[in-house]
């Protein structure tokens, strides 16, 4: 599947410099506004919270929707992009290796697609 | 990468005579021999990103720019996912800013480090900041290292992540192009989500945190312009303060996290 962009390369460049100004100034406001104020202890407490809230938001929907269809674990009779992802999941909660936890993903991703190959061709 | 941050910050509070640490070089090159070691997770994960660039449509000048403009690498990997599905340009805006707002915490954390200096170390120091550079230099700058030489160190142990940065995803970005799309590369941004995910969870708030912003997502995805992730990271959210707000109010204490 080639992938289409529907937005322009001058489109992208300029969504790449708002999002780049933002991140900017996330990054230097504090710094540079060094104790002429303090931010509200309720948007503190909040901040720790969006790592964990924005990433899962992020990753869910694509891992269990194919085609428009919601397959929790089955697509089909399975969906391998759940499986892989719980297994990979589980090894970086059990090693914390990044490295490790992508590697073993992909390999049963791969695994389970060849699988998945083979039993379509068996009569 | 915050487990292989916590060893070598170990490492990195072992005592050194402050005495040794007065040259803008030495402290240039204790801050590399500091965060060296995440290049081991920074390049690799660098390639991911010029590989998933590639594989969003992007050409290479394109893919260079990301990582040099927005240098964020969650924040990149969600604005090419969001590309490729066609969501409407309000709505990726609004996701990478909220996946880089973290960047306030550290900001208000290294502040008082970087007080003395003009705009223009700020603004570079303010912009090298990452999570590992931040996670590998805050106890060293908290503890030992002299304040005129803090921005030499911070800029040396950042500036190198940078660099690492820098060349992985140009690596990627060449290598993308020849790889086929058979063996499911894209999937990698999921995997990288996941690793960058799951040590976030650290207790049961943002364990909650994390359940309530994916279902809420899975049941709101059918709302337009992909805002079901914007309605489920800010229900997360929501639902992870309320937990801690109930905890605290039965005196039920979790660890809280004060460290990030």
């Amino acid at each position: 599947m080639p992938p289409v962009l529907v937005m322009s390369e001058a489109a992208i460049w300029l969504l790449f410099l708002v999002i780049g100004a933002l991140t900017l100034t996330f990054r230097a406001a504090l710094i540079v506004l060094a104790g002429r104020f303090a931010i509200p202890p309720v948007i503190l407490r909040a901040l720790r919270f969006v790592p964990s809230a924005v990433l899962s938001a992020l990753i869910v929907p694509p891992l269990v929707f194919y085609q428009g269809q919601l397959h929790l674990l089955g697509q089909g009779w399975l969906n391998e992009r759940v499986l892989a992802g719980l297994i990979a999941a589980a090894v970086m909660w059990r090693t914390k290796r990044v490295l490790l936890a992508i590697l073993v993903g992909m390999l049963v991703l791969w695994g389970l697609q060849f699988l998945i190959n083979q039993l379509q061709y068996m009569p | 990468m915050t487990s292989k941050g916590a060893s070598v910050i170990s490492r990195a509070t072992e005592p050194v005579a402050p005495a040794t640490l007065t040259r803008p070089r030495a402290a240039l090159r204790e801050g590399a021999a500091t965060s060296w070691p995440l290049l081991l997770s920074i390049v690799p994960f660098g390639m991911i990103t010029g590989v998933a660039a590639i594989a969003t449509g992007f050409s290479l000048p394109l893919a260079i720019g990301m990582t040099v403009i927005i240098f964020a690498g969650a924040s990149q990997l969600a604005t090419m996912q969001l590309l490729t599905t066609g969501a409407a340009v309000a709505v990726i805006v609004l996701t990478a800013s909220m996946i880089n707002l973290r960047f306030l915490l550290y900001s208000a954390s290294l502040a008082p480090h970087f007080q003395h200096l003009p705009l223009h170390w700020k603004l570079l120091l303010a912009y090298f900041t990452t999570d590992p550079a931040y996670g590998i230099t805050i106890v060293a700058l908290n503890e030992r290292i002299p304040i005129p030489m803090k921005h030499w160190y911070y800029a040396g142990a950042a500036g190198l992540l940078w660099v690492g940065w820098i060349i992985g995803t140009l690596t990627g970005a060449l290598l993308g192009t020849q790889i086929p799309t058979e063996w499911s590369l894209d999937f990698a941004i999921s995997l990288n989500f996941i690793a960058v995910l799951i040590p976030a969870i650290r207790d049961r708030a943002t364990l909650l945190s994390a359940l309530g912003g994916g279902g809420v997502a899975i049941v709101a995805r059918g709302l337009p312009f992909n805002l079901g992730l914007i309605v489920g990271a800010l229900c997360g959210i929501g639902a992870g303060l309320l937990l801690e707000q109930w905890q605290r109010g039965s005196g039920n204490d979790a660890p809280r996290a004060s460290d990030e």
